[in-house]
């Protein structure tokens, strides 16, 4: 990796003002179960490198999996010639970031069961041992289930003197189950995934797991009622917590979408530059994006442009406290990046993206927060969700949901909807809970598309007086 | 070379291989705020492997290419360990006629043509991305088919903003360069952009529904996945055991067509090599038949559709039938209602029935007697798919070519008109 990435890196540097190289080896394996039958499992495997310059404020970025000499020549060539076309186009030059090199770095999260050791047959036999916990009395209309694991080394060097390498694996679920009970369905889209090796599997115990969620979407079926309009308080279990915080939050504090780069796809925000320390929410609420949780799905220790990743604090008590930056934002606004800048590939430009978003945990019981709730729901889970491309409007539909009343929850509720504002989410929060609980993801964005591992989550958590109706 | 690999899996002990090998040379401009912010190129190589033994399926996706014996072995290794697929049937054979390469002409100064898009949005804002894409590939399997394929595409996708809340989009996607017109998308998402300053907070309830190709581009993009097989027994369609039953209003007719010479999803032949076809998905109203590869199609007793993907049949260009409205008269049809011109993230709460949401971006606009009247902003359609295909009541007889971020499979589609659909949005 180390040579191919030097001779890059030294023809790129004789017509440019800043060259970054990456080499990256990754190896995924994917294991396939469809209703309980063993479907078309198998892997992937890439190889290759990409270039990154600057050429008179202009960004030129080329990618390759044929390492011979000669064609990495004629695409850094290539780059660069596109690089400098580009740049008589330039009005405002990009400038990235000041930030300091970080040279010999080595890092790699460490697997008690190595991955690469676990068989195929142990593997396969997780997904047939999660089928066959599901419970006779569930019947399911179809399930699709996938166990994938991987690793993938990298080799990060730019021409400030920063010289990273990393090796990380990863190991997820993924479970798609439709349960049909009485005439009607519901489906449950279920996710695990960590950067750990195969002790992720113990700790996940995915029968009990995978059995629970169907078994609550039978009880949801059979016994669930159409949920009560009106205003009422809405409980957020930690999952719905955790995807409010990615879509709402997350997202629009990204500055790339701020700053309109990512305008014609994932659109821009609510937020702008001006509304730092403005109040967006209650004052119990402080938002966080942290990639150095260790063994998250979301980790890295130096993001993809060689910056050393922290703990960003996005909402502090209540206000707008940062954004995520990568060089190139942090750039034209005269800021350091906060090493937000992460790509799902080789062939893929660094931009800016969450890593695990949560919020901070409360001094509330979950069981308080219930007990001092005159009339509510509690959504626990979701089906469907989504947000528009300013992040101000979105929703999301139980998967399970339970109605509250007087302090007690009194019977679960079908497909109760929350369509709301961001700050009125936000803003009417009033109890949050200590109960912190993480979700994975795959967060999509970018062009072309990067999807990326994540994890949204954070504790049970109350919104005051929401209007509940407008679905279905 | 895949030849000589399918050679080699059938030496290890395989009963099918296919091998495909694959070469792309790719360029992508994209732009934001009237500035280019990254002009990228990709060359890239990879094999694709796919092969049976003993109905134990696997199949790997190489982009290390200088380990492909070694990743051989691997395959190998798991479909000797992997438990059987009872329900794979082999992989298509025969002597197959395909039909001659096109040659495609993209020769474009990419550069030129994302300047001349900033000086036609002038005091606007413009964002968005230009491609110009070549790629080949090769394939051999083990009942003895050889065939290549080249094509080359370029496709722009960009949006014009008036104000931060007041924008349009629109996109240009072509074999040739004849076809591609870059200026008239960056007109069309400029009037759009125009047409939406001041938009005011629409209201929830049930409308008649007029959706540009853009939008109906996203649907019938989520549609397509829901035809094939393989998603149809996952329980993840709401197409399933509705062969021979209307799942359409009687005005629509559907195709899957990977033969067109102007769709960037066509091709000469399909991931086992059978040749590319059109195939009538929803004639007059009624589901006829759902995307195919040999083993899927054999289980469900029918031909292949030539939808191979070999894990998952997969569209290639759907075709939503034009109809007869001009643009006007959609609009005089639709009457009162909302014209919506974009929209995107479209999630499923259940894919077996159907119900979704979906959200309107860009120029919302109401419509007051046949006649725009005013735009608005922030609400949602929440609805049935399978309910807004029935409540279909008229297409235009303006196709468009839709492929962008939120339209994965190509496809062509007119203005299409929908009664009765349901729209919400927040409550404070």
């Amino acid at each position: 990796m180390e040579d191919i990435c030097s001779y890059a890196l030294e023809l790129g540097l004789k017509r440019s003002s800043y060259v970054e190289v990456k080499a990256e080896r990754s190896v995924s394996n994917e294991f396939v179960i469809k209703n309980g039958q063993p479907e078309t499992s198998g892997f992937d495997s890439s190889y290759g490198i990409s270039i990154r310059l600057l050429v008179n404020g202009a960004l030129g970025f080329c990618s390759t999996n044929n390492l011979e000499k000669d064609n990495v020549r004629s695409m850094v060539d290539e780059a660069l010639r596109m690089a400098r076309a580009a740049s008589a186009h330039v009005k405002k030059p990009i400038v990235f970031s000041k930030e300091e090199a970080h040279s010999n770095v080595k890092y790699s999260v460490k697997e008690r069961s190595r991955l690469a050791d676990i068989s195929i047959e142990e593997k396969m036999g997780v997904l047939s041992e999660i089928h066959s916990a599901i419970p006779n009395d569930v019947k399911l209309a179809g399930n699709l289930m996938n166990l994938d694991d991987g690793l993938t080394e990298k080799y990060y060097v730019n021409s400030e003197g920063s010289s990273i390498r990393s090796s990380i694996p990863v190991i997820s679920f993924f479970g798609f189950l439709t349960v049909v009970e009485g005439g009607d369905s519901a489906q449950a889209m279920l996710e695990k995934g960590a950067a750990m090796g195969w002790e992720a599997i113990s700790k996940w115990d995915l029968p009990n797991y995978v059995a629970g969620e169907v078994s609550t979407l039978k009880e949801i079926l059979s016994k669930g009622k159409a949920p009560p309009t009106g205003n009422m308080d809405i409980l957020c279990g930690p999952e719905v917590t955790g995807i409010a915080s990615h879509e709402s939050c997350g997202h629009p504090y990204e500055a790339d979408r701020i700053l309109g780069r990512e305008a014609a796809q994932a659109g821009e925000s609510f937020v702008s530059i001006d509304m730092l320390g403005d109040r967006i929410g209650s004052e119990m609420v402080t938002l966080v994006d942290d990639p150095t949780l260790e063994n998250s799905f979301g980790f890295y220790l130096y993001d993809d442009e060689g910056v050393k990743a922290r703990k960003r604090q996005l909402i502090k008590d209540g206000r707008i406290n940062e954004l995520l930056h990568n060089r190139e934002t942090a750039g034209q606004l005269g800021l350091s990046s906060n090493g937000s800048a992460r790509c799902n590939n080789y062939d893929r430009e660094p931009i800016v993206r969450m890593a695990n978003t949560y919020v901070e945990p409360g001094d509330w019981k979950r069981d308080e927060i219930i007990e001092e709730t005159k009339r509510g729901i509690l959504i626990n889970s979701f089906t469907e969700w989504n947000i528009d491309d300013r992040r101000y409007n979105q929703k999301y539909v139980s998967r399970e949901a339970h109605y509250i009343e007087d302090g007690e929850i009194k019977y679960p509720v079908k497909k109760a909807p929350l369509e709301v504002t961001t700050p009125k989410f936000w803003s009417s929060v009033d109890a949050i809970g200590d109960d912190v609980r993480f979700f994975a993801g795959n967060c999509g964005k970018g062009e072309p598309m990067q999807g990326i591992p994540v994890l949204m989550g954070g504790p049970t958590m109350r919104l005051h007086d929401i209007q509940v109706g407008g679905s279905l | 070379m895949p030849e000589e690999v399918v050679q080699r899996c059938l030496d290890l002990g395989a009963d099918d291989v296919i091998c495909t090998r694959l070469e792309s040379h790719r360029k992508q401009i994209r732009f934001a705020n009237n500035e280019i912010t990254a002009s990228k190129i990709w060359d890239s190589q990879a094999m694709r492997i796919f092969l049976s033994m003993d109905k134990r399926v696997v199949v790997t996706s190489i982009r290390d290419m200088d380990n492909i014996e070694a990743s051989i072995s691997k395959l190998i290794g798991f479909a000797k360990v992997m438990g059987p697929k009872e329900e794979y049937y082999g992989i298509a054979s025969g002597k197959y006629t395909y039909s001659d390469m096109r040659p495609n002409d993209t020769d474009i100064v990419e550069e030129d043509v994302v300047e001349s898009v900033f000086s036609i949005a002038d005091d606007y804002r413009a964002a968005g991305v230009i491609y110009n894409t070549h790629s080949s590939n090769e394939l051999a399997t083990s009942a003895g088919i050889k065939c290549n394929d080249k094509g080359s595409s370029m496709e722009i996708s960009l949006r014009v903003f008036a104000d931060k809340q007041a924008s349009g989009h629109s996109v240009s996607c072509a074999r040739n360069k004849k076809d591609f017109d870059a200026e008239a998308a960056c007109r069309e998402a400029k009037d759009i952009a125009k047409m939406s300053i001041g938009a005011k907070s629409g209201s929830e309830g049930r409308f008649d529904v007029l959706l540009s190709p853009l939008c109906m581009g996203n649907l019938i993009d989520h549609i397509s996945f829901q035809t094939s097989a393989f998603y149809v027994d996952s329980g993840l369609s709401f197409f399933k055991d509705k062969i021979g039953k209307d799942v359409a209003s009687p005005i629509v007719n559907l195709y899957d067509d990977g033969t067109r010479p102007d769709g960037l999803g066509s091709g000469r032949y399909d991931e086992e090599g059978v040749p590319s076809r059109k195939n009538t998905l929803i004639e007059e109203g009624v589901l006829k038949t759902y995307l195919h590869n040999t083993s899927t199609a054999k289980k469900h007793g029918v031909e292949t559709t030539a939808n191979a993907g070999l894990i998952s049949p997969e569209p290639t260009n759907m075709v939503l039938q034009e109809g007869d409205f001009s643009p006007e008269e959609m609009l005089s049809e639709l009457g009162n209602g909302l014209y919506i011109t974009n929209n995107w993230y479209t999630r499923f709460q259940n894919y077996s029935t159907g119900d979704f949401s979906t959200i309107p971006r860009d120029g919302i606009f109401v419509v007051k007697d046949g006649e725009i009247s005013g735009s608005i902003k922030e609400i949602r359609i929440s609805d049935n798919m399978q309910r807004l295909l029935l409540n279909i009541s008229a297409l235009g007889n303006d196709p468009k070519h839709i492929h962008w971020w939120e339209a994965e499979t190509p496809c062509f589609t007119p203005h299409v008109l929908i009664k009765d659909v349901n729209v919400t949005r927040s409550r404070g």
